[in-house]
């Protein structure tokens, strides 16, 4: 089994590192992406094993990421998990509910932030490809 | 045994009811004998019976009590010269009156009054209405019917708040209606009871004081349970309400009453009356009383609409404002767990590099959280400005200063172009620093790493007495469906970068000032903010 990517989205520097240093070891190489438009772009170049997307994010957030994942030939098979930081659904903040707006597909897992260090390393253990 | 009960009034004005017939209650409700209106009074307060002791006061279960003679009294005899008080109202009983008999009223010759053309039906009504004559109106001209409209109109238009909308409405029929008393009264939401919501009376002095408005609950019920407008010329011998007692205790001599149609049902009921023999209401004050009842019934139902409408707002923005800070809290959360992992890392593995980064992870993280505080403090508390005078442009330049390194960090410029003729200004320097600190940083967050530029500007516009501060970046832009929501508690649009809070403590704090933000924003091309502020501290 060769090294397997894992793509991190997340506006945030701090848990890109988080991710980084969660998923570090031997045979993973994590990528780094700041916003959806640069996510698109990376995974169209490096088709990752996994995409950890977060969902709020400037430029484009993780729900129009991942619609557009869905409907591009080449990312669409990509296993993908989405960062939820609001586990109920309200005016403005953004759920599980709220991705059916956008997309009638479901990503392989929902993980609610703060994310564990566990929880988040056997997700990605699960459904990486 | 037969007496009268003497309600003592401010201004040294008495009204009194006479005791003719038994039992007679008290209360607040409408449907009590002797309606008071006064909120320490309960709904069925109080009654009083005649039996073989004599006339005796019995207390209802009423919240406050009832009082003789300054003793709470759950059932007592009453003497003549006893004080029986209830809530706020204190009456003066006199039992060894000459009796009152009906006799003794002076009577109206009701014989050329046609009864049944004095209680109308709405649809009767409805046609009618049209045909107000200002000569059959006992109070009023063809020009002041209309005004009269114009000027509810207007009521019906501004309020939002029922007792607002109600007294205005009554004012405005007092001016058209020759009436001595009138009310306002709604159907109680659960009990379906009638309460009167707004009251008064001609006379100034009581104008506040709303105790003692009663109404002929033979009357009011007729209009409403029938449907009907009600006029009569003289209630005491008007054979709808027979020997009716509520209308003999109150000695109305004439009154009228019409009934406020919600959408579906029957709301309430205007009521006015009058007890002066030479004030006798005509066939179209009745219509124009009508009309009015018409008009406000599907107001008031608006009205209370919109009150329930608010208090559901209010309560889901609460619920946002919660989750809000939940979501924010969340993502402060997730970097100090990061931190303290990729710390801990470091430590296990005796490696430098993790723990300076883990290091830096949480104490980034932790002077988030100060911000988040900070920033809901200010925006939790009401504030008056702390006004001193400043050089308006050095609090903008100390921002500048603050900002000027992180900008140039991110490759981005930041410029500041004073207008040196501003000078001097009364603000609270304090707050608006804080204001302009949040929205200089919105501007350069919102710019492309490479090129993105914020221009700072002051400006004195001549012959006006504000001046601006002119924030403009050319950032990304707002997008028009966000416009709308800028300033809104915790709506951010930055990603997990922004608390929500920023903005809106900046508004805030330049409506404190009794200032203005204006903002201009083009999609991909940036956003300018104006903010525009009293030169000098503006006079209450």
């Amino acid at each position: 089994m060769g090294v397997k990517k894992v793509l991190i989205v997340d506006d945030e520097e701090d848990c890109r590192e988080f991710v980084k240093a969660i998923l570090d070891s031997e045979d993973r190489v994590v990528l780094e992406a700041k916003d959806g438009v640069e996510g698109l772009d990376v995974a169209r170049k490096e088709k990752p094993n996994l995409i950890i997307l977060d969902i709020q994010m400037p430029r484009k957030g993780g729900f129009r990421t991942f619609a557009e994942m869905k409907s591009d030939e080449e990312l669409r098979s990509i296993p993908v998990v989405l960062l939820t930081s609001v586990a109920e659904k309200t005016a403005m903040l953004f759920s599980k509910e709220d991705l059916k707006e956008y997309c009638d597909e479901e990503p392989e897992a929902f993980h609610d932030k703060p994310i564990e260090a566990g929880t988040l390393l056997a997700l990605v253990e699960e459904h990486i490809r | 045994m037969q007496g009268r009960l003497v309600l003592q009034r401010p201004g040294g004005t008495s009204l009194s009811f006479p005791l003719v017939q038994f039992p007679v209650t008290l209360g607040r409700e409408a449907s009590n004998d002797i309606t008071l209106s006064d909120h320490s009074v309960s709904r069925r307060h109080a009654r009083i019976v005649s039996d073989d002791q004599g006339v005796v006061v019995e207390d209802l279960g009423s919240s406050n009590g009832t009082f003789l003679n300054g003793n709470k009294v759950a059932s007592s005899v009453v003497a003549d010269g006893d004080l029986l008080r209830l809530g706020n109202c204190t009456f003066n009983v006199e039992l060894v009156q000459p009796e009152v008999k009906r006799d003794e009223i002076p009577r109206m010759d009701s014989s050329t009054w046609d009864l049944s053309t004095h209680s109308l039906s709405p649809e009767e009504l409805e046609v009618e209405a049209t045909g107000i004559s200002a000569a059959g109106l006992t109070g009023a001209s063809t020009g002041a019917v209309l005004g009269f409209f114009q000027q509810a109109g207007r009521i019906l238009e501004r309020a939002f708040d029922l007792d607002e909308l109600l007294s205005g409405i009554l004012d405005l029929t007092f001016q058209m209606i020759p009436a001595d008393r009138g009310c306002i009264l709604l159907a109680d939401a659960t009990t379906g009871e009638m309460e009167i919501q707004a009251s008064r009376t001609r006379e100034e002095e009581a104008n506040d004081s709303l105790e003692g408005m009663q109404i002929s609950r033979t009357i009011l019920d007729y209009a409403t349970r029938e449907g009907r407008a009600v006029l009569t010329s003289d209630a005491t011998t008007d054979d709808r309400f027979g020997a009716a007692h509520s209308v003999i205790i109150q000695e109305i001599r004439g009154a009228m009453c019409v009934p406020l149609r919600g959408r579906e049902e029957i709301i309430g009921a205007i009521y006015v009356d009058s007890k002066i023999l030479s004030h006798k209401f005509s066939i179209d004050d009745l219509k124009l009383l009508f009309a009015v009842g018409a008009q406000i019934g599907i107001a008031v139902e608006n009205t209370r609409l919109y009150d329930a409408n608010l208090r559901a707002e209010r309560l889901a923005a609460v619920g946002q404002a919660v989750a809000g800070l939940g979501h924010c809290i969340k993502n402060i959360l997730n970097g100090m767990e990061g931190g303290s992992f990729i710390l801990q890392k470091g430590i296990d593995k005796q490696e430098e590099p993790s723990i300076r980064k883990g290091w830096d992870i949480l104490s980034r993280n932790s002077s988030r959280l100060k911000d988040l505080v900070l920033d809901m403090l200010a925006y939790s508390k009401p504030r008056e400005p702390i006004y001193e005078m400043v050089e308006a442009n050095s609090v903008v330049e100390d921002v500048v200063e603050l900002l000027q390194e992180r900008a140039n960090g991110e490759g981005k410029i930041l410029q500041f172009l004073p207008d040196e003729a501003l000078g001097e200004v009364e603000i609270d320097g304090k707050s608006i620093y804080r204001c302009v600190l949040n929205l200089l940083t919105n501007a350069i967050d919102a710019c492309p790493d490479q090129g993105g530029t914020v221009r700072v500007r002051t400006v004195r516009p001549d012959e006006e007495d504000r001046f601006q501060i002119i924030v403009a970046d050319n950032g990304c832009g707002i997008a028009e469906e966000d416009l709308e929501k800028l300033g809104r508690a915790f709506f951010s649009t930055k990603g997990s970068k922004g608390t929500g809070l920023g903005l809106s403590v900046s508004y805030k704090i330049v409506s404190e000032h009794k200032g203005e933000v204006l903002v201009h924003s083009k999609q991909g091309q940036g956003t300018t903010f104006t903010v525009a502020l009293p030169l000098q501290r503006p006079s209450e």
